[in-house]
């Protein structure tokens, strides 16, 4: 797959690569508030988030020189934010039978709803369905990507997702009606 | 009736990374690249064998004590000297007298060079003399993205000031001096890109 990059970006990459902190700096202020909220909503603690957010741009910046440029930088920096938010999670997924896929198309939040709510509900959720919830639904991986990152089958991807979006209907029905 | 669809994301509150967390990261990559220098350096010094020379290392009994005579010799001769000029120093101590005078200085221009090359004058100053003297500079994206950075953590300062007025809490202190900190080096960023 061949990405289009901007000149800008690229000599950013380059600056960062000869290890300018300013570049960095610039960098991690484009790329901080947005991977910082991915990162607090998969760990739901504050103190992990921050811990999460550190370790996973000294990586990106170690190992910047292996950004083959295959996807944009920002989806790279999100994978590694991902991955090291999940090991700070250390979640255990249990495979659960799905018999019912009706819910799949029903409509979960509505726009009476504030964003508040929806994230506290979210946040409320057991680590497994939260992880696979916000990584499906709200960053918008497939299940393929999202059973690889967490070393699961598809089938269990599906079944988490299934039941969070139960157990998430169930919280917010119980806020709003 | 057809729902209208609502994008979950765009729904949701976003977060704001803490503002000290670039000075964690750069002293994390300090750390580690000054780690990676030494690693290179030192694979890339040649080894030696040590020679077995062990007898000579280890010199005979009666050498051993000669040497010790010598050295004890030479400890007496040195706290001896010491003793007779610190004997002198103090006598002559007495005689010792200090004066001072008070000097006034009438030039009027040497006040204006110390306020300029003052460490200690006001950054602002520097930066809009610096901005008159080299507009270019404060023209680039680099320039305009740490003012951003600067203006954001002096109003975290604030805050946080008006927060330990409040509170006194030492966790509130320590953070306040990581934000100070970090201002000091955006502020540094900002003055090299004028170098």
């Amino acid at each position: 797959m061949i990405v289009k990059r901007n000149k800008n970006e690229l000599t950013l990459i380059k600056r960062c690569l000869n290890n300018e902190r300013l570049a960095q700096m610039h960098l991690f202020n484009k790329y901080k508030d947005a991977m910082y909220t991915l990162i607090y909503r998969i760990t739901a603690n504050p103190n992990d988030a921050e811990d999460a957010l550190q370790e996973a741009f000294v990586n990106v910046f170690m190992k910047l020189d292996t950004f083959k440029g295959d996807s944009t930088l920002g989806a790279w920096i999100k994978t590694i934010c991902v991955r090291t938010a999940l090991r700070k999670n250390k979640t255990n997924f249990k495979y659960e039978d799905i018999t019912d896929f009706d819910n799949e198309s029903e409509q979960l939040i509505d726009e009476n709803m504030t964003g508040e709510a929806i994230e506290k509900a979210i946040l409320n959720l057991d680590d497994g369905y939260r992880t696979v919830f916000l990584l499906i639904e709200v960053e918008g991986y497939k299940h393929k990507e999202v059973a690889e990152m967490l070393s699961i089958s598809e089938g269990t991807s599906k079944s988490q997702l299934f039941h969070a979006k139960k157990h998430l209907q169930k919280q917010l029905k119980h806020i709003y009606f | 009736m057809e729902q209208k669809q609502i994008n979950i994301k765009d729904k949701l509150p976003t977060h704001k990374a803490p503002a000290s967390m670039w000075d964690r990261i750069e002293q994390q990559l300090d750390a580690l690249n000054k780690e990676v220098l030494n690693i290179s350096i030192a694979s890339k010094l040649p080894n030696y064998t040590a020679p077995s020379l062990f007898d000579r290392i280890v010199p005979p009994a009666k050498t051993k004590n000669i040497s010790l005579i010598w050295l004890q010799l030479a400890a007496s001769i040195i706290l001896l000297v010491g003793l007779g000029f610190g004997f002198k120093q103090f006598k002559n101590r007495t005689k010792t007298q200090i004066t001072y005078t008070v000097e006034n200085n009438t030039n009027k221009t040497i006040k204006s060079e110390i306020e300029l090359s003052n460490i200690d004058a006001d950054f602002n100053e520097v930066l809009s003399y610096n901005c008159q003297t080299k507009p270019k500079v404060c023209q680039m994206p680099d320039y305009k993205e740490l003012q951003k950075q600067l203006e954001d953590i002096e109003r975290e300062e604030q805050n946080l000031k008006q927060a330990l007025k409040q509170y006194k809490s030492p966790e509130i202190e320590m953070h306040l001096i990581r934000i100070t900190n970090d201002k000091l080096k955006i502020e540094n960023y900002i003055l090299n890109l004028f170098s």
